[in-house]
């Protein structure tokens, strides 16, 4: 499929459906089961899918459709880092820096997204188990809740009471790893090869015992499935008129496909010039709608209404995911096993995501310093370490977590995307984008995406930024002057941008050592066709 | 859930299923690239 070329990378992809299920895989994650229905409901419910699906048209595939072509263009000229990755774009090696971006994203995501991820599987395991304040009848999963992740003091974690926590979380690291270092075709590929399909088998069992539930089942109140599925799908069309709600599209769109991410331009640029990237991508995208909409969009909020109401529309993606369904798992018949399933499909969809956040790293620290695996996987997983540890025990009121997520898991992936958006349109151009994007491809792309990569992207995705940072930076801004855990979680992504920032310089002058810089500058400018 | 709701649902569902289905049968049907 993707072997190694002449300067292409050496590492690769073993099948055409691997590197789709990976991307798809990076792709789902929590947003897709609690995040959208959540945003949906609070839009307009079935009303959203209209401009969710505008959105996805206009800026979520032809962003993804660009990450693909310009990720296997770098890599054909043999980088697959970020920092590699622009430099070969601008044909300048002083744009590397502005790929310490696609390397703080996704290592510093992984920091705190490995600890939710161990939240699911903690979940699942005390499922497993029949836990008492889950399953129990006197269950609490508030109390549940608030104990396993230490949400009331600093350091609780650390104390007799986190101890499963972080036996769990130390597994879910090792695992992680365990994967990493096997590969991009070994590790990566044939993993997801198998949880996306584990995925959607546990999703669906879920799905038809919240579609076939009785409508006398006690504690739903005479609420039956269809009411569910109406207070999720049923459209409010004055939410139309409310820009508010084409912005909750377009910001959920974004975020879903994870574009501006770093990683689907380091999974494609393992791919050769035969593989095709608009297919490809089209179906990467594809796969995460199908998650989001036909599994998420049926499940999670039609189950919360039902057993608890109209409140469900108005909680969170935690509350949702942590509180709501835990809470009607309590009260649905054969909950306990329905739990763990739910919890054990999160936490699968949570690996897929994780993994793909330490391809792009460990491919910076494997072509920056000729670094074997082992030792960038080492190197990595000190650095991941530290950072999970940071965020465990900052737990109070997950003001740490929140925070990372917010200046890192959000503003800078804004700040990436629109970058590559101008980079893609501005400098490599996007008559060479149509080549590129159709070399090895089935389909044709008509040439007005690329027109939309050009003027509508950049205009859409600034138009989103600038409306977010009003709604949201504010709060952010004064809980710095607050709360120490923020400030410290400042400091933490501060000092991990510095650390990327030198090893970047110094990876850049290996290149023009080495003369790898040069023989990327030598390729053709345009990739040959056979 | 109104007529409007089922429309919706069925409408969305329909095309992503529709996209991914048309899309997985060709990636998995076309020749091995090399």
């Amino acid at each position: 499929m993707t072997g190694p070329e002449a300067a292409g990378p050496a590492d690769g992809w073993k099948s055409r459906i691997g590197v789709i299920l990976a991307v798809a895989g990076s792709a789902v994650g929590l947003g897709n089961f609690l995040r959208f229905p959540g945003q949906a409901a609070q839009n307009g419910g079935g009303a959203f899918l209209l401009p969710y699906f505008i959105s996805l048209l206009i800026l979520g595939i032809p962003l993804a459709w660009a990450e693909w072509t310009i990720g296997r263009y770098a890599g054909q000229r043999g980088f697959t880092s970020a920092p590699g990755i622009f430099s070969v774009l601008c044909r300048d090696l002083r744009a590397r820096y502005l790929g310490v971006l696609g390397l703080l994203i996704p290592l510093v995501i992984y920091m705190y997204y490995v600890v939710i991820e161990a939240w699911c599987l903690a979940y699942a395991w005390h499922y497993l188990v029949g836990t008492e304040l889950l399953v129990g009848k006197e269950g609490d999963v508030g109390e549940f809740f608030d104990g396993l992740v230490g949400v009331k003091t600093d350091g609780s974690l650390f104390g007799d009471g986190g101890r499963t926590l972080l036996v769990i979380v130390g597994l879910t690291f090792v695992l992680n790893f365990v994967l990493i270092y096997r590969g991009v075709g070994k590790g990566i590929e044939l993993f997801c090869k198998t949880a996306i399909p584990l995925m959607v088998v546990l999703a669906v069992i879920v799905l038809i015992r919240v579609l076939t539930l009785p409508a006398d089942t006690p504690g739903t109140d005479g609420r039956s499935v269809t009411d569910g599925l109406g207070f999720m799908w049923n459209p409010d069309t004055s939410a139309l008129t409310d820009p508010k709600t084409w912005l909750a599209a377009a910001g959920q769109i974004f975020f879903s496909l994870s574009v501006g991410f770093g990683v689907v331009i380091n999974y494609s640029s393992y791919l050769s010039k035969r593989d095709d990237v608009a297919r490809s991508g089209l179906t990467a995208c594809s796969m995460n709608e199908f998650f989001e909409v036909c599994l998420g969009g049926l499940i999670t909020l039609p189950a919360a209404f039902i057993f608890l109401g109209a409140a469900a529309g108005g909680m969170g993606t935690f509350g949702l995911g942590f509180n709501a369904l835990p809470e009607v798992f309590l009260t649905m018949p054969g909950g306990q096993f329905f739990g763990f399933a739910w919890f054990f499909m999160l936490f699968t969809a949570a690996m897929t995501s994780s993994i793909s956040m330490l391809q792009p790293v460990i491919a910076f620290l494997e072509e920056g310093f000729d670094l074997p695996r082992p030792a960038s996987a080492a190197i990595l997983g000190l650095i991941g370490l530290g950072g999970s540890a940071f965020v465990l025990y900052f737990s109070a009121g997950l003001t740490a977590l929140d925070t990372l997520d917010f200046w890192v898991g959000t503003f800078a992936i804004f700040l990436l995307a629109m970058a590559q958006s101008v980079i893609y349109g501005w400098v490599f151009g996007v008559e060479r984008g149509h080549r590129e994007m159709h070399l090895g491809s089935h389909i044709r792309v008509p040439f007005f995406v690329q027109l939309i990569l050009k003027y509508v992207v950049p205009l859409y995705m600034g138009v989103i930024f600038v409306a977010f940072c009003v709604q949201n930076a504010p709060g952010y801004v004064t809980a710095l002057s607050d709360k120490v855990s923020a400030q410290l979680s400042i400091g933490l992504i501060v000092a991990v941008i510095a650390f990327l920032a030198l090893m970047t310089h110094l990876a850049g002058n290996r290149w023009q050592s080495s003369g790898r810089w040069q023989a990327a500058l030598d390729a053709p400018i345009d990739t040959p066709e056979d | 859930m109104t007529p409007a709701g089922w429309t919706i649902m069925a409408l969305s569902i329909g095309t992503v299923l529709t996209t991914l289905g048309f899309c997985l049968y060709r990636v998995l049907t076309l020749p091995p690239a090399e």
